[in-house]
């Protein structure tokens, strides 16, 4: 009976043991895990922050890049100005700082060829009457002017001719 | 009862022959003249038919002109049978490269801007629009 009872006793103490370790075990485990879980999570925000952090970097180069192609546009552009002066509303000979880095020669032909261009409008607005033939003779004399230069003459005369101030005679001189 | 007789119906079966034959042999053809929009702000008409009209004020083109080493620059003008003029001029490379596309027997249209510059330009060649 004594020997029976005893028996029982270490089964149940060796149960106990077995519960305590099977215990231990689980929280082992569960530790391990976290702490897995934790690095995984380190190193994915660290590789997350490598990649922003070679965007930002790519990004910056090609900004930098950029900014020195804008340069040398912008130093090409001074550079192959030509001497050209912005006219004024009323298309009159002006000197601008690309005028004034011209030769003189480049100034004298600039400024004749702005005085002819206003020369054959203002005659065909006073006349009231525009050749179409003239027009040859127009971009000749107008040759050394800027195309925006050019283009606020001919602004002048086609408004004038579109509002029925300036008439287009015939080309080869008969009424019309 | 009146009775054809086989002479008239030759007659009548050629002429009609020679009608439809002559229409089938022209094509179509169109003689339309210069037409200017003020309000749409264009002027389009062909020059073949500008230039066979009837009066002496129609007409319709375009030049083109540059001076070595500039821009090439267009101008087109029309004048209606009325003697209103309208014209546009342009830098624009494609503009130029369409006004560059008109001949003789063309059919042009353009449009302008407040400031006179060609907002558009079509050239159309056709085979019925009439020749110079």
């Amino acid at each position: 009976m004594l020997e029976a009872a005893k028996r029982a006793s270490e089964a149940i103490t060796s149960e106990a043991a077995m519960g305590r370790v099977a215990v231990v075990i689980a929280l082992t485990v569960a530790a391990i895990t976290a702490a897995t879980l934790i690095l995984d999570s380190r190193h994915e925000r660290t590789a997350v922050l490598e990649q922003v952090r070679a965007e930002h970097e790519e990004l910056i180069r090609r900004m930098s890049q950029m900014e020195q192609m804008l340069t040398s546009t912008v130093n090409r552009e001074r550079a192959v100005a030509p001497a050209r002066a912005e006219l004024s509303m009323d298309a009159a000979p002006t000197h601008d700082h690309s005028a004034e880095s011209a030769t003189a020669d480049q100034r004298a032909a600039h400024e004749e060829s702005a005085r002819a261009g206003n020369a054959l409008v203002d005659n065909a607005i006073t006349a009231g009457a525009w050749n179409p033939s003239d027009f040859g003779v127009f971009v000749s004399a107008t040759r050394n002017l800027s195309v925006q230069e050019q283009s606020k003459l001919l602004e002048r005369l086609t408004t004038a001719i579109n509002a029925n101030r300036v008439r287009i005679v015939s080309p080869l001189g008969g009424p019309e | 009862m009146t009775r054809f007789r086989p002479v008239s119906m030759v007659a009548v079966c050629a002429s009609v022959l020679i009608l439809t034959s002559h229409s089938a042999i022209a094509g179509t053809q169109r003689a339309s003249a210069v037409n200017i929009d003020d309000i749409g702000m264009f002027a389009s008409g062909p020059l073949g038919s500008a230039r066979n009209s009837g009066d002496t004020r129609q007409s319709i083109g375009c030049y083109t002109a540059a001076d070595a080493g500039s821009d090439s620059v267009g101008l087109c003008q029309a004048v209606d049978a009325n003697g209103v003029g309208r014209q546009c001029y342009t830098y624009d490379p494609q503009v130029m490269a369409t006004i560059r596309s008109l001949n003789g027997d063309s059919y042009l249209l353009f449009y302008w801007n407040s400031d006179g510059s060609c907002s558009g330009v079509s050239v159309s060649n056709r085979s019925d629009y009439q020749p110079k």
